[in-house]
């Protein structure tokens, strides 16, 4: 801070220099950062500004009503009572030692799981045979799962349907109509969906690419069970969709699981092309 | 309390002494309170607040650098608690607030003049400081009630020392303006009653 000399603490007359305002000073004083002897200087500027004075004196005041002492409750036990709460009062040794069971706790779970990923990448759940073993061997062996498939499937539809109640008794609920490209006698493999909201529903996934054709399949029957099968010969316009319980809503809104074979269902269901001089053509 | 002094209780406080964590308490407890009823008018909040800040440390005394003040680091602790306590806290009528400073309605025959000058100066320097910005009102307080330097103060409150001083010079303004006017309405009021 610049503080004039000799004409400073004046008001500043026309053709005199302008003092410094006295805020910035008395601020300076009272920050402290004015030595002893500038502080006199200060004080004795703006000794006949009464104002100035004023203002430091107030603010003095001020500040010091500050340093008024205040009543303090003793909140010595309440907040030892707390902190024994949270927290007894342990030594720090012992504090180190309940740290350092907790980390070893911690580092035995890590490393549990790692001996198990190593155990696990070392000694795989599946081991390869010690010998080479021909292809033409594990399709002999496993020629008799694929025999016993249908049976399987039997089961599962038949435990399917006891779990859809009364319901699956229904016969058939309605007839998919076939476009007309698909003759009788085509081979047409369908799946068996579930839908849980809705029961079971049959669908067509692919045509011509599977061979199994059970001879019953042909035959339009009334029961769900009748119908299973890996593969169907078409043998009509219609196939049968075969449901349960709320095979009305099957029928009506295709299940998500049919929504998956729409573009099939679509390409079955394409209307003929109108041959040529048939005015009737084809409603499907 | 002497830096040796602080530590050696600090330390002591560190390995389980109760007592040791008391006299820490008793040591401090007067200076943090005081803070926090400055920043705060309520005597209450200003209670709750030390309480927490001293559990706070106390449990956490393992984590204490000891090249810093014991003092420096509660303060921290309880601006931080006041901080986010304040955020919560509902607006009180100013009403309330000079009812709830100092106004010792339990005791009604306990006070001399002498305490009541003083009590009412007190109250007084309070509600002036509550017309503060409350970062001009914290720096007042630290500097002028617990002389702590600018850099000192600029180091707590997360600012740069030239804010300080500006927060300081304008709080202090301000405050002699509040008690100022203060003091006008008190003498229109005796002019008027006599």
């Amino acid at each position: 801070m610049t503080l004039g000399n000799s004409n400073l603490g004046g008001t500043g007359g026309p053709g005199r220099p302008q003092a410094p305002p006295a805020g910035p000073m008395i601020d300076a004083l009272l920050d402290g950062e004015l030595s002893d002897e500038r502080s006199r200087e200060v004080l004795r500027l703006i000794r006949h500004d009464a104002q100035a004075c004023e203002d430091l004196a107030r603010t003095r005041v001020a500040v010091d009503h500050l340093r008024t002492p205040i009543d303090v409750p003793d909140m010595s036990e309440a907040i030892l009572g707390k902190v024994h709460a949270r927290r007894r009062f342990l030594p720090r040794r012992s504090r180190r030692l309940v740290t350092a069971g907790r980390l070893a706790v911690a580092a035995g779970f890590i490393g549990a799981i790692g001996i198990a990923s190593l155990v696990q990448r070392h000694v795989p759940a599946v081991r390869l045979a010690d010998e080479p073993t021909a292809v033409t061997r594990i399709v002999e062996a496993a020629a008799p799962n694929a025999i016993d498939r249908p049976a399987l499937t039997d089961q599962t539809v038949e435990k399917i349907k006891a779990s859809l109640g009364s319901g699956s008794t229904a016969p058939s609920v309605g007839r998919l109509t076939l476009s007309p490209r698909i003759r009788p006698g085509d081979k047409l493999h369908y799946d068996l969906s579930i839908d849980r909201e809705s029961g079971v529903v049959w669908s067509i996934t692919s045509s011509d690419a599977f061979a199994s054709i059970p001879s019953t399949a042909n035959q339009p029957r009334a029961g769900a069970a009748a119908e299973l099968g890996s593969s169907i010969v078409v043998v009509g316009p219609e196939i049968p969709v075969v449901g349960a319980a709320r095979a009305e809503a099957v029928a009506a809104r295709p299940s998500p699981l049919l929504s998956r074979f729409r573009p099939l269902m679509m390409y079955l269901r394409e209307p003929p092309k109108p041959i040529e001089g048939d005015s009737a053509g084809s409603d499907r | 309390m002497e830096r040796a002094v602080e530590q050696a209780l600090i330390r002591r406080a560190a390995a389980g002494d109760r007592a040791a964590a008391g006299e820490c308490v008793r040591s401090f407890q007067g200076q943090l309170y005081a803070y926090i009823l400055r920043l705060s008018g309520r005597p209450e909040v200003a209670e709750d607040i030390v309480q927490e800040a001293f559990v706070r440390a106390l449990t956490n005394l393992d984590r204490f650098d000891d090249r810093y003040r014991f003092s420096t680091w509660l303060f921290t602790i309880a601006r931080r608690l006041y901080i986010n306590s304040r955020q919560k806290l509902k607006p009180m009528y100013e009403s309330e607030l000079v009812g709830s400073i100092g106004g010792d309605g339990v005791r009604p025959d306990a006070g001399t003049i002498d305490d009541e000058v003083a009590g009412n100066a007190r109250d007084e320097i309070q509600r002036a400081l509550l017309h503060l910005p409350p970062d001009q009102r914290e720096v007042v307080v630290l500097f002028h009630q617990f002389d702590w330097s600018i850099a000192q103060i600029a180091g707590h409150m997360g600012m740069p020392e030239g804010t300080v001083k500006s927060h300081l010079h304008r709080g202090r303004r301000r405050l002699r303006a509040v008690l100022e006017s203060s003091e006008r309405s008190a003498n229109r009021v005796e002019e008027v009653w006599g």
